[in-house]
């Protein structure tokens, strides 16, 4: 027995109905979503580092033998047997606050890189506050060596350096344990520092 | 005319050897969990057969249903919290506990193997329905209670209520109880997130009942398509609660990408990588490909439905990064094992070899299972 015609078209309008507010509450979830992990660890960071601002110069110390890893925010992964801290997501972020002077500082970041002979270099970039201060290719002899940015004095300004460190590639570091990450390509960070630009190293 | 058999008659006759099976196969399992214990010195609490059933993932349902969800990162390991885990079971944890003296363990195993024993008929019904015989509806109940790793049917896991839900909504879709089968699937999908590939089944099915034509034009029978449109419900629900919860919507994949790892990453890359990897996941790999292949028996069938949702499903966790549970994941797909179960239920020293071979794999794992070895996630 077929159902009437009006209950047919209720019944599709209600499905209808429905359907579109699945779309309608999809659109919802995306403009208003952000991860909540990213966002309650870099909270986390920054509060800390409002409770505890850095007077230049000042050397942050990272990983199991570190004592600065509340600094962190969201991207990096403790390993195991592993010196400092290792990037867990492309984009990794590290909450600095300062005294708020209009004076350029320089930002001092003890980098490893560690690449493959398939994939030598990988390329690093460092924003602060959303400002990109620059990109270096590391790898291979080089992968230890520093990187070192000039923060402008109008970001340090404002009090607050949120520091983006970004790499082109990652190594899942899931199932590190295991031996079984995809290609080697890992970037890891054992201090930074924040110095005065007179008193920087060259 | 089996047709004319009510699913009453179906139950009246399947319901002694069902029992059977589940009682027989549940108290092997403990038994073998509870002396591989004995023998490793394990005495006291953590030696009970509940202790002994609450492995891996169960700590996590258990937190949700007596404490609820929460969004700090309580799993040991940065970024794992409970929001990695869908909502359905632990709120029926949450109904059963208080006939359980307030405990989630016992409320979730009870809960557990409530729903495999019901699961058991409604697969039971499932193949009935199909038009197959008795023996291969009862073999492949069988495969089910004796596959590597049903233990987790027991055990304070979704598999079970998973297996019910699947099983039910596929049954009452194929018997054109709509509304009974889009409740189901809305259950399902709040119960795990592929859950909602019941979608694929039922499009599949109208398809190939109706023809192209009724697909297109709903509106003809729109009836047909309430499990299609019911069947994300449970998940939306759970994201609106994530987003009021957490500001984020999605939290589930939030902390499943952080803690656990998962991302997406085609299958021709991943399962190359696993097999490579050796150890547990290149046997996930293998058991995986073994699935795959033998879904195909479901196309001999022309259980066409039943073959898209199990290869859908194989390819999404294969898309995962990573297939840690060698043989968790497809317990549930228990359309590719009634598509073994026709192969066989005509060699009846063949399928007692099957559930021999499986049965031993199964008793192996249990005792991984007490030990909390990893080959048992």
């Amino acid at each position: 027995m077929t159902a009437p015609a009006w209950r047919r078209g209720v019944l599709f309008g209600a499905l209808l109905v429905l359907g579109a507010g699945y779309i309608a509450a999809y659109a919802l979830f995306v403009t208003h979503s952000e991860n909540f992990i990213v966002v309650q660890r870099n909270r986390q960071a920054t509060l800390f580092s409002q409770a505890h601002p850095l007077l230049p110069p000042a050397t942050l110390t990272f990983g199991s033998s570190g004592h600065d890893n509340a600094y962190l925010g969201n991207g990096w992964i403790m390993l195991r047997d592993h010196h400092g801290m290792w990037m867990a997501a492309n984009d990794a972020l590290v909450m600095l606050a300062t005294a708020p002077r209009n004076a350029d500082r320089v930002l001092s970041l003890q980098t490893m890189v560690a690449t493959t002979p398939q994939q030598p270099r990988n390329r690093v970039e460092v924003s602060v506050n959303g400002h990109v201060l620059g990109s270096w290719e590391r790898g291979g002899p080089d992968g230890m060596t520093p990187i070192a940015v000039r923060v402008p004095g109008a970001l340090v300004r404002t009090g607050m350096l949120r520091v983006k460190i970004h790499v082109d590639r990652l190594a899942s570091l899931y199932r590190q344990d295991v031996g079984d990450s995809r290609d080697g390509q890992h970037v890891g960070i054992t201090a930074i520092s924040l110095d005065q630009v007179d008193s920087a190293p060259h | 005319m089996l047709q004319t058999v009510s699913a009453r008659q179906h139950l009246r006759e399947a319901f002694v050897p069902l029992a059977v099976m589940f009682l027989i196969s549940r108290l092997v399992l403990l038994a073998i969990a509870a002396t591989t214990m004995q023998l490793a010195g394990v005495h006291g609490e953590a030696a009970s057969v509940a202790h002994v059933l609450c492995r891996w993932d169960c700590k996590w349902y258990l937190d949700i249903a007596a404490n609820g969800y929460s969004p700090l990162e309580t799993g040991g390991i940065p970024g794992e919290s409970n929001f990695g885990f869908y909502p359905l079971f632990p709120l029926l944890l949450r109904l059963f506990m208080p006939f359980n003296g307030g405990d989630a363990l016992h409320a979730g195993i009870f809960v557990s193997n409530l729903c495999f024993f019901g699961a058991l008929f409604y697969v039971y019904l499932y193949v009935r329905e199909l038009g197959l015989d008795r023996t291969v509806a009862l073999l492949t109940a069988a495969i089910l209670c004796v596959f590597p790793q049903s233990i987790v049917f027991s055990a304070p896991y979704t598999e079970g209520l998973c297996l019910l839900l699947l099983a039910a909504a596929m049954y009452h879709l194929r018997r054109e109880h709509y509304l009974a089968a889009g409740v189901a699937a809305a259950m399902l999908s709040a119960a795990r997130p592929n859950g909602v590939l019941f979608i694929v089944f039922a499009v599949v099915w109208i398809w190939q009942r109706d023809g192209l034509r009724a697909l297109l034009m709903p509106w003809r029978a729109p009836e047909k398509f309430i499990p299609v449109v019911f069947a994300p419900l449970g998940a939306f629900l759970f994201f609106g609660y994530c987003l009021v919860a957490t500001g984020d919507a999605f939290a589930h994949s939030s902390t499943q990408l952080i803690g656990w790892g998962w991302t997406f990453a085609p299958p021709w890359e991943n399962v190359p990588q696993q097999l490579h990897s050796g150890g547990n996941f290149m046997l996930g790999a293998l058991v995986s490909i073994t699935v795959a292949l033998c879904s195909l028996l479901l196309l001999q069938e022309r259980l066409y439905a039943e073959f898209a949702f199990c290869i859908v499903t194989v390819v999404l966790i294969w898309c995962g990064q990573g297939l840690v549970s060698v043989f968790r994941y497809w317990l549930v797909l228990f359309p590719v094992w009634i598509g073994v179960a026709r192969v066989f239920a005509a060699r009846p020293l063949g399928a007692a070899l099957l559930c021999g071979t499986l049965g031993m794999i199964n008793g192996v794992l249990a005792c991984a299972w007490a030990l909390g070895m990893a080959i048992s996630i």
